[in-house]
């Protein structure tokens, strides 16, 4: 199949990497490549053929509901690039207008608008250089 | 010198101190990183407190573990709460972990020490590890100009170049199993689930196993026994009872039936590795093992179903680093998408995209079945040829690599000429049985040649019992190469 | 003119279709995959550890109890529990999911199938289920208007979530809520979940469409997201269904997208179109094993199942004989309906008993917002109590004062009564006098009983219940009257 700028520049923004126009081209290529590589097992006739998705014979495998003590706050936040202490800081999700109703709401309001903004993958600051 | 073995023996038997036992580790190391970069952390003050720890606990004369006094290194991929966990990688530079890997725990409980970390390629990903984003490759201790294989090309340098320590390493596709038989060393990548993941950053979930590279298979039987075993932190880990590995050495060789691969001797292998293999076959014949033909049909589908499952896997596991829990923030970002996207550019080298790229693109809408899926039913195939395979034969043997260690920047270039040094490993990973690779010669440039016995799942024991046999019979394990600690 | 409000579509050619998601949050003790608490209102980050942080290297282990709750839900809804079901990846990238993918269920999912029925006016409406899974729960993301950033609390990542997807099978916001409602008491009464709105464990979006009454196709529908109270859902669906309607009559088409319900303005407004369909990249989650079970081990399940809403208010019915009204207020309230019960085992006449605790115990409950449990009488007190009205020792119009008096205390109603001096007089006697005291001074009203005026008899009743303070048996001094005057009964 043939390898595009576009398509590549989608995995880029699904992968969430900021590839430059160099690396955009280094990678077209690469794919190409590697998609004929791996399109070597293609010839075979699997129709038949369960696909193996698991490594361990074993099924069931739990755990009892029995709680065991968390991390102290200090440490959960110690490798944080950025946290004031308590909570982890992100730079602003993304959704502005859903926090300007009901302030009493906003963490579940600005949640739900800011997770689907995000999973919407139509983010337009991704892309090329 | 002293052997892991011989550490412990001596340490519990109150003839060595560990702090002394510690000491020389630390000497060794220190004495040949200037020549081979293969550790990326040394941690003297800490190993040595806890030496002095065990060696009062002996003097009260409690208990210290079956591996008492034994220095190890960790490859820099497995979390220790001491130092810091980088997987090689700029994205965890300075990231420290808040606990320690089972094995890391384990061992420690067996009152083993921990005194390094050591090279990679970054998260795995590579064959020589050239990839090593924050200290740079590590050299063959038999020809420095030459790779020591990877990724725990650090791990089978320093096993190569040291005597005494326990290493530990990964194996996702021939990662422990490649850079031993390219330092000529022993290093076995136990049977999946057959020591806990947890702890292990993440390449290729069902795929990724944790194993050693040491001086020979004894010393691997030592170790194993202590990691092995069914964690409850790890639900991938079985729940099978672990063999006393030491004991089982004893059993020997005759009757064991071996069986060969035409498949396993591809075009393009190197002549001398293929002829010291088979005289190394010739050995095992002359111990008394039965020597079959077999064939593993499907073997040259092997690598590329492994480049798309692991790419796959790794697509996803690698998703977690992204600036905002720990880990590497870009400083110039706007806003949340952009923090992402830069961090994950600046921070991870170019091994590591391409393969998180093409990892992405076969999980994709529209592509999952042709290949993600496809691949899976591929995997299928090829444990049938081991399943079958195994019927007739008790363990496989064959080349570790079709070619040995090659000069640092000859394939860096080239990825998929990288990919194909792997062709005789990575059917193991996706097999989920265990594979030992054990040095069995040399190349007129005196470069070691690797010998790699596969066996059943969860019959590592069989393996080291072919491994300790053979080295019973020859003696290339016990060469040292021209870099390396000298003796205490 | 109420019907047109809560059903835009009533009395016109049009129908809606309304299809639910329901998030909701399992009460166990430890997270999906880790063993932290999972508790509400702890302080943020305080209840995270390396797996449910995402850490490098950790690894999930799954909840045996989170699965077995699963079960329970899917058989109390009549599901197919799948004999082998997986767990996979949901790949998506948020600073509330710290590894960046979900452990969710794809193709898999533990439940299938089965449905709620749902009380309507005098109508039940069977609402079917497409099917129910098991996934870990996110972060929390903070904002505040004005500030740059966003702050995010990973107390809530990896708790146990279930996912009810109904089929579109609801034709009115107000179905939309009893379907809800009746989801909720179910996960109430296997005691699941907390099934809290406000607190986030019970969490809803819906989807609807309009379509010509009798069609069968479905059209293009629009998604409502953050919907957090009874209240807002059905006014978003009664605000949604009026635009849509709207658009239809002025020809122009619906398009497929994502909602947002603003509740102080009362509408819905676009937070993104779905031109482009999310790519999770879902994968078989290689971490966990697979889960299979047997006959036997769902059949266990299913005999462990305690009773279910449904069944209880038809019991209540046809076995304890209370009328709908009654039925249906205890059994929309597990602890209310279970007090009840206790009750009737200690005094075996539950529509008496019924009476009591749908009133002076709902009230009371609700004046100070406690649960029965919480009232400050036990059952087996208040069972007392109405035996004691039944067996005259205090009148009925004395008996809320008895109730008021035996709350918060481990007073027996004897006691309690004593203490009021309500003792209801019921001695022949002493009533006898008073009777007659009472007929001796009032010779007019006396006369009219005589003369046929009944409700002079009522006067006259009432001039004894004056005279005893109100504790005269009044059943018995209406009796005692008629004889003394040799009046029939009425």
């Amino acid at each position: 199949m043939e390898v595009t700028d576009e398509l590549v520049l989608h995995v880029a923004r699904l992968s969430r990497l900021a590839i430059s126009e160099s690396e955009t081209r280094e990678l077209k290529s690469h794919f190409q490549k590697v998609l004929a590589f791996i399109s070597a097992f293609q010839e075979l006739d699997t129709a038949s053929v369960d696909p193996s998705i698991f490594s361990v014979d074993a099924s069931n495998v739990f755990r009892d509901d029995e709680p065991c003590p968390s991390l102290p706050r200090a440490d959960a936040l110690a490798s944080a690039p950025a946290s004031d202490g308590v909570y982890f800081v992100v730079p602003r999700i993304v959704g502005g207008d859903a926090g300007s109703a009901a302030p009493q709401s906003g963490v579940d309001k600005g949640e739900a608008a800011g997770r689907a903004e995000l999973e919407s993958g139509d983010d337009d600051e991704l892309g090329g250089a | 010198m002293r052997g892991v073995v011989e550490t412990r023996d001596a340490v519990r038997g109150k003839k060595l101190k560990a702090v002394e036992s510690i000491r020389d580790a630390i000497r060794q190391i220190r004495e040949v990183d200037g020549a081979l970069h293969a550790a990326s952390d040394v941690f003297e003050a800490d190993a040595l407190r806890e030496a002095e720890d065990l060696d009062r606990r002996i003097a009260r004369g409690e208990e210290p573990g079956p591996l008492a006094g034994v220095p190890f290194t960790v490859k820099d991929n497995i979390c220790t709460r001491v130092g810091k966990t980088t997987a090689g990688s700029k994205i965890l530079a300075s990231y420290r972990a808040p606990y320690d890997a089972t094995v890391v725990a384990r061992l420690r409980a067996g009152g083993a020490i921990c005194v390094a970390k050591t090279n990679m390629d970054e998260f795995g990903m590579g064959s020589s590890t050239e990839n090593s984003a924050i200290i740079g490759p590590t050299k063959n201790p038999w020809k420095t100009t030459h790779v020591p294989g990877g990724s725990s090309g650090g791990a089978a340098a320093l096993a190569a170049a040291s005597r005494g320590m326990i290493h530990l390493g990964s194996d996702t596709g021939g990662s422990i199993r490649q850079p031993a038989s390219y330092c000529g060393v022993t290093g076995l990548k136990p049977s999946y689930g057959r020591v806990s993941r947890y702890g292990l950053l993440a390449f290729a979930s069902s795929l990724d196993q944790i194993g050693m590279l040491q001086a020979d298979a004894r010393e691997c039987a030592a170790a194993l026994e202590v990691l092995a075993g069914k964690d409850a932190k790890d639900s991938t880990s079985g729940a099978v009872p672990v063999p006393r590995y030491l004991e089982e050495l004893e059993r020997g060789v005759r009757g064991l039936r071996v069986g060969v691969a035409k498949e396993y001797f591809p075009e393009g292998i190197e002549p001398e590795v293929a002829e010291r293999v088979r005289q190394g076959i010739d050995t095992l014949r002359s111990l008394g093992v039965e020597v079959r033909e077999v064939s593993l049909p499907h073997t040259r589908y092997a690598n590329p179903t492994y480049v798309l499952i692991s790419g796959a896997e790794a697509s996803s596991n690698l998703a977690r680093y992204d600036g905002v829990h720990y880990g590497y923030r870009t400083d110039a970002s706007r806003g949340l998408i952009d923090l992402y996207a830069k961090s994950r550019v600046e921070g991870f080298g170019p091994e590591v995209k391409r393969r998180i790229m093409v990892g992405t693109f076969v999980l994709s809408a529209g592509y999952y079945d042709a290949f993600y899926n496809k691949a899976c039913k591929v995997r299928k195939l090829i444990r049938n040829d081991f399943e079958k395979a195994f019927r007739e034969v008790d363990a496989i043997v064959c080349p570790t690599s079709p070619v040995v260690a090659f000069p640092i920047g000859e394939k860096i270039d080239d990825p998929l000429k990288l990919y194909a040094v792997d062709v005789l490993t990575v059917p193991a990973n996706l097999a989920t049985v265990p594979g030992i690779s054990l040095p069995c010669g040399f190349t007129r440039e005196k470069l070691p040649i690797g010998l790699q016995i596969y066996g059943r799942p969860f019959e590592d024991a069989t393996i080291l019992r072919l491994a300790h046999g053979f080295q019973g019979a020859t003696k290339h394990h016990l060469d040292a190469p021209p870099v390396r600690a000298r003796s205490s | 003119m109420a019907k047109a409000k809560t059903d835009p579509t009533d009395g016109t050619p049009l129908e809606a279709v309304i299809g639910l998601e329901v998030h909701c949050q399992l009460k166990t003790r430890t997270k999906m995959f880790c063993s932290c608490e999972n508790r509400f209102g702890a302080e943020p980050n305080s209840l995270v550890c390396p797996v449910c942080l995402g850490h490098p290297g950790s690894l999930p282990v799954v909840n045996r109890k989170a699965v077995e709750y699963a079960i329970k839900v899917g058989l109390a809804c009549g599901c197919e529990i799948a004999r082998f079901t997986k767990f996979d990846r949901k790949n998506y990238y948020y600073p509330d999911l710290p590894k960046n993918y979900q452990i969710s269920q794809y193709d898999l999912p533990i439940c299938k199938g089965g449905s709620v029925d749902v009380a309507g006016e005098g109508t039940s409406h069977r609402i079917g289920l497409v099917r129910i899974h098991l996934e870990e729960d996110a972060g929390k993301n903070i904002h505040a208007d004005g500030a740059a950033e966003s702050w995010v609390d990973l107390n809530r990542a990896g708790v146990p979530l279930l996912e009810i997807v109904s089929q579109p099978d609801m034709r009115t916001p107000e179905e939309a809520g009893a379907y809800l409602r009746m989801l909720r008491l179910i996960m109430l009464y296997l005691d699941v979940s907390d099934c809290n709105m406000e607190e986030g464990s019970l969490r809803c979006d819906v989807n609807v469409s309009i379509r010509p009454r009798g069609s069968t196709r479905l059209e293009t529908r629009t998604e409502i997201k953050n919907l957090n109270s009874f209240t807002n859902i059905e006014n978003a669906l009664v605000h949604e269904i009026r635009r849509q309607m709207k658009l239809r009559e002025s020809g122009q088409p619906v398009i497929q997208q994502t909602l947002l319900f603003d509740p102080q303005r009362g509408e819905t407004r676009v937070l993104r179109g779905k031109e482009e369909a999310h790519d999770y990249r879902y994968f078989p989650e290689p971490d966990l094993a697979p889960l299979t079970f047997t006959e036997e081990s769902l059949a266990a399940a299913g005999a462990t199942l305690p009773e279910l809403p449904a069944a209880r208010l038809r019991r209540f019915q046809s076995d304890l004989g209370l009328g709908a009204y009654h039925a249906d207020v205890l059994v929309r309230d597990v602890g209310l309906a279970n007090f009840f019960e206790e009750a009737v085992a200690k005094y075996a006449k539950p529509q008496a008993v019924a009476n009591w605790v749908v009133n002076a115990l709902l009230e009371e409950m609700n004046a100070r917002g406690l649960g029965a449990q919480e009232a400050g009488i036990s059952p087996g007190r208040l069972a007392d109590l109405v035996r004691a009205i039944d067996e005259g020792k205090v009148s009925n119009q004395k008996a809320r004062d008895v109730f008021k008096a035996m709350l918060g205390n481990e007073k027996d109603v004897a006691a309690a009564i004593r203490e009021l001096g309500l003792e209801q007089i019921s001695d022949d006697g002493i009533l006898r006098g008073a009777v007659r005291d009472v007929l001796r001074a009032h010779p007019g009203p006396v006369d009219d009983v005589r003369k046929g005026k009944k409700n002079s008899v009522n006067f006259l009743v009432g001039q004894v219940m004056r005279s005893t303070k109100g504790q005269a048996n009044p059943g018995m001094v209406l009796k005692m009257i008629e004889e003394e005057l040799g009046v029939a009964g009425s």
